[in-house]
């Protein structure tokens, strides 16, 4: 199970860790953005840092219908206890949680202020 | 020891993706477009900015952290600009791809090499690209879905991120 928490904008928050290209740990906090397919995104200086190394050149359709093209890079996370190789959306924002990662999970958020959110593996 | 050896320049300095013996004589061969794709990729970081004294979560203090205690060195780098993946990838995507394609890949991943115009597809974005790279570890990969406009979408506005 991880748990998260609904912030006072309202957005879901969750707390993971992802590993650098030297495979050491790093917690970070990403905001679950069900608008997004992907898996995660980083902003391109968090991504230098860790030496995520390039995966692949991409294109997203944006909410406007607009299309962009934004780097994926090749990143292992911790998620709900265990490695999972995802691709991190290297892009101008906060970090953002997509859907893909909660493919086969329930997802759980009670909307107050502090209010706790859980995404739970389907049994 | 004779061959090519990728890397990248750091801090004004070449670092070699492998480790070199001290005293090899090397020469250093700067891909045409460089100046322009670095230049691009810098661009790509230049709205974004850590820093919001209304941000009421520790997800920046979080990024902060990482940008202040690491520095770690990727090994593979993109040798194109964005416009040149998009536009070798689409050209390569119509003239090769497309052709060979059934009405059941649509939605599937379609990664194309545009150097070597190898191609994969896969209902999975990892599975695609980590194909395409065992085959050609030096792929240069343009990564799209087949049947769609974009390989993803994207709900929540960009630039700045919603930070300030």
């Amino acid at each position: 199970m991880i748990a998260g928490t609904v912030n006072p904008r309202f957005e879901i928050i969750i707390p993971f860790s992802i590993h650098d290209a030297k495979v050491q740990l790093h917690d970070i906090e990403a905001i679950l953005d069900t608008g997004f397919s992907g898996s995660l995104s980083l902003p391109p200086p968090v991504i230098a840092a860790l030496g995520l190394p390039f995966d692949s050149v991409t294109v997203a359709q944006m909410a406007d219908g607009s299309i962009r093209q934004y780097a994926n890079h090749l990143a292992t996370v911790v998620w709900d206890g265990a490695e999972r190789a995802i691709r991190v959306a290297a892009l101008d924002s906060v970090p953002l949680l997509g859907t893909q990662l909660l493919i086969d999970f329930d997802l759980r958020a009670r909307f107050q202020v502090g209010g706790e959110v859980e995404i739970k593996a389907i049994q | 020891m004779a061959g090519t050896i990728s890397g990248i320049v750091q801090d004004g300095k070449v670092v070699s993706s492998t480790p070199l013996p001290d005293g090899l004589n090397v020469q250093i061969l700067v891909p045409e477009a460089v100046g322009e794709k670095q230049g691009d990729l810098r661009d790509e970081t230049a709205g974004w900015r850590v820093g919001s004294a209304e941000a009421s979560d520790g997800v920046e203090e979080k990024l902060r952290a990482i940008l202040q205690g690491t520095k770690v060195l990727a090994t593979r780098q993109p040798r194109y600009s964005m416009e040149e993946f998009a536009q070798r990838g689409t050209e390569i995507y119509e003239r090769v791809v497309q052709p060979t394609l059934k009405p059941e890949h649509v939605d599937l991943f379609l990664a194309i090499d545009i150097e070597s115009e190898d191609f994969e597809l896969d209902v999975n974005d990892c599975k695609v690209t980590d194909r395409l790279h065992e085959r050609r570890p030096d792929a240069q990969i343009w990564l799209m879905r087949v049947g769609h406009p974009a390989a993803y979408r994207i709900g929540r506005p960009l630039g700045n991120g919603g930070l300030g």
